[in-house]
């Protein structure tokens, strides 16, 4: 599997459900016999933050701009920390890709 | 009573929530414990986030662990009732989601705050049919009753009870079929279909009133408030189907308690006039809210008789008399054989006993190797015990053979159903936390409050002393050994002979050693 890139466009798979409870913000698997304990993922804020945007129809620039935006990050240091997340997810199948400007 | 105590702030914060501060010799911990017993662990986590007391600090990150542990647990289950309204869906067959499953995707902020022991699907059609297409698949029969069947699923982690109705006893409160599934709508999550909000308040309070004679944990009642508030009931519909399916006292009298339990919002168009008589049965309980949150006792006889009024001939006629099981055998002999037997049954039934022990106290899981594999947790063990005449375990030891050997599987009947008798075959749940096969030996009648005694036949000693609410079940028959009760005296007398030998010598040897 090729690592992703941020011109490329991604959305949440149905694989992956993510549930703020509380402080903390979860993703947990839904493998084929319910969900599995061992692979949940605690995402921290700016985590949370890209896997909303996750949406089918921003790429990983334009997601990268909005961190940008929001938190106090360096534009180099959101891009290398959005495409290892995007990297983590594409792992566990959490995110599909899906065609630019909407799925 | 201490377990009052915390029950008493866990109603106060479910209803107001207000987070009291924590009553001087109440651990935080039996606190958190509780909450989880009552299935609002997560409310009082999200009351302890927000509040932050420095008494709380200990349980904070327990109650996180557990938190996160539900949720995986309940997306796994409502993943499971999908699948299942998939299989069937697939054969033709109708059936739509029950209780819980629905609640924690509906009415919830977030489905850990809807824990359910096991998942409920009502099957609308074809009742047989329905049943294999669960055997084909995989799932095991653990339980049967008259308005629903237990299976274990082919990963052995999860109960799911198929419902013919939503209640014991379905003729009484009629389900209606092609009701129900042109109400029905769409689901956003796992579950593509969803019963109407009319109908899910109606399946809550029978179950709530009929099935548990207005006696659930406080999370059980949070269900009727978190449907008034968030979802679009239209009364007017309510009360049709209400009367429609004969049930316009359950939903009165249920309601009534969700509003003194938990504050549930109860519309005017809501309030119901009860039957003099229920209304009189009711009152005191509503002014003691508490009365109405498990552990409490219900006065189940009573309060169908108060909730059937104008039709307690129908209810005696289909408590004793007609077996409304579908496999049951409905010629004459029989129902008046199964009549007279549940009513002795009845009769001698024990008075309340105290509140089983919290899920907490439990021990580790039974080794595979000395005794009864309980392939699920001791809560749903106990729930399915007092939910079903029989559950069905496999025998994994071999220290009740040749009574019962390894590999056999027996039906339980729960201690709550009958009573267990000197020389039956029990499951006993040991000092240990293991949950073993034994042969029960009550103390005698002079010495009543006398711990209870088991030993296994091919145990040399008695074991430990045990509680009442120790002894979960007693064996009631053998698969494959039909006309053979492991209830047989010669054996019994053999190993109670045994285990006075084996002692009377073990005090010889001391007596011996002691002697200079």
């Amino acid at each position: 599997m090729s690592r992703p890139r941020l011109e490329e466009t991604w959305a949440r798979s149905g694989r992956m459900v993510g549930r703020r409870i509380g402080d903390e913000y979860v993703l947990v698997p839904l493998a084929g016999r319910g969900a599995d304990l061992d692979s949940i993922l605690n995402l921290n804020r700016v985590a949370t933050f890209v896997w909303e945007h996750l949406d089918g129809e921003r790429t990983g620039a334009a997601i990268v701009d909005a961190v940008v935006e929001r938190f106090e990050v360096d534009r180099e240091r959101a891009e290398k920390d959005t495409l290892e997340l995007l990297d983590t997810l594409l792992e566990l199948a959490a995110i599909v890709p899906a065609a630019p400007g909407g799925r | 009573m201490a377990e009052s105590k915390e029950r008493g702030l866990l109603r106060t914060l479910v209803a107001t929530g207000r987070l009291e501060a924590l009553p001087e010799g109440l651990p935080a911990l039996a606190l958190a414990q509780a909450a989880g017993d009552q299935g609002v662990a997560g409310f009082l986590l999200a009351a302890v986030e927000h509040e932050r007391p420095a008494w709380a600090e200990p349980i904070t990150e327990a109650l996180g662990a557990r938190r996160r542990a539900l949720l995986v647990r309940t997306l796994g289950q409502i993943g499971l009732a999908a699948r299942c309204l998939s299989l069937l869906e697939a054969r033709g067959l109708r059936a739509l989601p029950l209780k819980g499953v629905v609640l924690a995707e509906t009415v919830y902020d977030v489905e850990s705050d809807r824990p359910m022991s096991d998942v409920d699907l009502l099957a609308l059609e074809r009742w047989p049919e329905a049943v294999a297409v669960l055997r084909e698949a995989g799932f095991v029969d653990v339980a049967r009753g008259d308005h629903a069947w237990a299976f274990r699923d082919p990963g052995g982690r999860e109960i799911l009870e198929l419902h013919r109705s939503v209640v014991s006893a379905p003729g009484l409160f009629p389900p209606d079929p092609g009701g129900l599934w042109e109400r029905c709508r769409a689901g956003r999550g796992q579950l593509s279909r969803l019963p109407s909000p009319e109908d899910l308040l109606l399946q809550l309070a029978l179950h709530a009133a009929f099935q548990h004679g207005l006696c659930l944990s406080l999370v059980q009642w949070l269900d009727f408030r978190r449907v008034l508030e968030r979802e679009a009931i239209d009364a007017g519909r309510l009360m049709t189907l209400a009367a429609r399916a004969r049930a316009e006292a359950p939903i009165g009298a249920a309601l009534l308690a969700a509003e003194a339990v938990v504050g549930a919002p109860l519309p005017d168009a809501l309030r119901p006039r009860l039957p003099a008589g229920l209304g009189r049965w009711l009152a005191p309980r509503l002014a003691e809210p508490l009365s109405l949150v498990a552990p409490s006792e219900p006065d189940l006889a009573r309060a169908r008789w108060e909730l059937l009024a104008g039709r307690r001939a129908e209810l005696v006629w289909r408590t004793l008399v007609l077996p409304e099981t579908p496999d049951g055998d409905d010629r004459l002999p029989a129902r008046l054989a199964f009549a007279l037997g549940r009513g002795l049954r009845l009769a001698r039934r024990q008075p309340p006993e105290a509140p089983l022990l919290p899920a907490h106290d439990l021990g580790p899981p039974p080794a595979a190797a000395d005794g009864v594999e309980v392939p699920f947790g001791e809560e749903l063990l106990r729930d399915c015990l007092s939910s079903f005449p029989h559950v069905r375990l496999t025998v994994t030891g071999r220290c009740m053979e040749p009574a019962l050997g390894h590999g056999e599987t027996v039906h339980l009947v729960g201690a709550r159903r009958r009573r267990p008798r000197v020389r039956d075959v029990v499951l006993a749940r040991q000092k240990d936390g293991r949950r073993l096969p034994r042969r029960f030996w009550r103390p005698p009648p002079a010495f009543s409050c006398s711990p209870w005694r088991t030993k296994a036949d091919r145990g040399r000693l008695p074991d430990p002393p045990l509680a009442a609410q120790d002894v979960l079940a007693s064996v009631d028959a053998v698969e494959g050994r039909p006309g053979e009760h492991p209830r047989r005296a010669g054996r019994a007398l053999a190993s109670l002979a045994g285990g006075i030998a084996a002692r009377l010598r073990l005090r010889a040897g001391a007596r011996a050693e002691a002697l200079p």
